[in-house]
């Protein structure tokens, strides 16, 4: 190959180093250590602490307990009630109209709407616990549990079902 | 290269032909593959998915996982890897015999599951037609917990 460097006069060039192949696996190392590197920051603690302080707040607020109790109200809607303890416990309740059938454009509407409240209780309630417990009536389709699911995942990604019976309660 | 230096019958002594260089292409080759090998994912999983059931539709396009499967259709719960199934008036009553039954085969097989084939808490996949009400598809998971199946994953198509 290197002569082809050979210009017609017979002189030659000086010698060049084929770079090429070295800046290709070159790159080819990077993408190996990248992809199977982890990286990790550490923080450094001192111990003993300097002065000991004590807290003023001698309570934590209760925990949040974020439920979701629904039902489906008649055929095409679907009613949905959202209550939390935590500092200031509160409760919302909406009701979601639904084109029928219940398929996947549809669905995926409803779990929209849906995602949309609970983002807005999300951001009252904040999201510092990450569990919420989900309740249907009895007879309500496992669609609408999954578009719930579906919905409440991106806020409260720990999804606990609980029977029936608190939904039919609370309700 | 010049086109010159091919001719015939010239004063210059001849040249190599032209070689296609080789090196570069394996380089890249070689990345293309580690790169499918460090970010496809294998094994599939496949779902057993009777006629009769219509999976319910969802968002999330999480993929299935390799899993035992149980399925709730023609009036029972039935689980694939212990060739058993459970009628839903079995599932329901609490203090029925053959729930407890069902429940002693399923738990024999999660703990006997072997450490080298073990995926997480030990999943399970849960094929349930959309239409399935709450209070059947609460039983199964309750039921399935107590076999010791941490980990219920509900299985949905996403189009």
């Amino acid at each position: 190959m290197l002569d082809d460097f050979e210009d017609p006069s017979g002189t030659t060039n000086p010698k060049s180093l084929n770079l090429m192949p070295i800046v290709d696996m070159i790159t080819t190392i990077i993408f190996f250590l990248l992809l199977s590197s982890s990286f990790v920051q550490f923080t450094k603690q001192t111990l003993p602490p300097t002065a000991v302080s004590t807290s003023s707040v001698e309570k934590h607020p209760p925990a949040l307990n974020l439920r979701l109790s629904g039902e489906l109200s008649s055929p095409n809607v679907y009613k949905v009630r959202l209550s939390w303890r935590g500092a200031s416990p509160s409760q919302v309740t909406k009701a979601f109209t639904f084109a029928l059938p219940l398929d996947q454009a549809s669905a995926a509407q409803l779990a929209q709407d849906l995602q949309t409240t609970v983002d807005g209780v999300a951001k009252t309630i904040g999201t510092s616990e990450k569990t919420v417990k989900i309740s249907l009536r009895r007879n309500t389709p496992y669609q609408i549990l999954i578009t719930t699911m579906d919905a409440v995942k991106k806020s409260y990604p720990d999804i606990v079902l609980n029977t029936w019976i608190e939904a039919e309660n609370e309700l | 290269m010049n086109f010159d230096d091919l001719e015939f019958g010239s004063d210059r002594p001849p040249q190599e032909p032209p070689e296609l260089p080789l090196a570069p292409m394996i380089d890249i080759f070689c990345m293309i593959v580690i790169f499918l090998v460090l970010g496809g994912a294998f094994g599939a999983a496949d779902v057993i998915l009777p006629k009769s059931v219509t999976l319910p539709k969802s968002v999330n396009d999480e993929q299935v996982i390799v899993a035992p499967q149980v399925t709730l259709d023609n009036g029972a719960l039935y689980a694939d890897f212990i060739q058993q199934s459970l009628p839903i008036a079995s599932l329901t009553n609490l203090n029925s015999a053959e729930r407890r039954d069902f429940i002693r085969v399923l738990k024999q097989y999660s703990q006997n599951v072997p450490e080298s084939v073990k995926t997480g808490e030990n999943p399970v996949n849960l094929v349930a037609d959309a239409q399935a009400p709450y209070e059947i598809v609460y039983q199964s998971v309750a039921l399935l917990r107590e076999a010791g199946f941490e980990n219920t994953l509900f299985v949905s198509s996403f189009e």
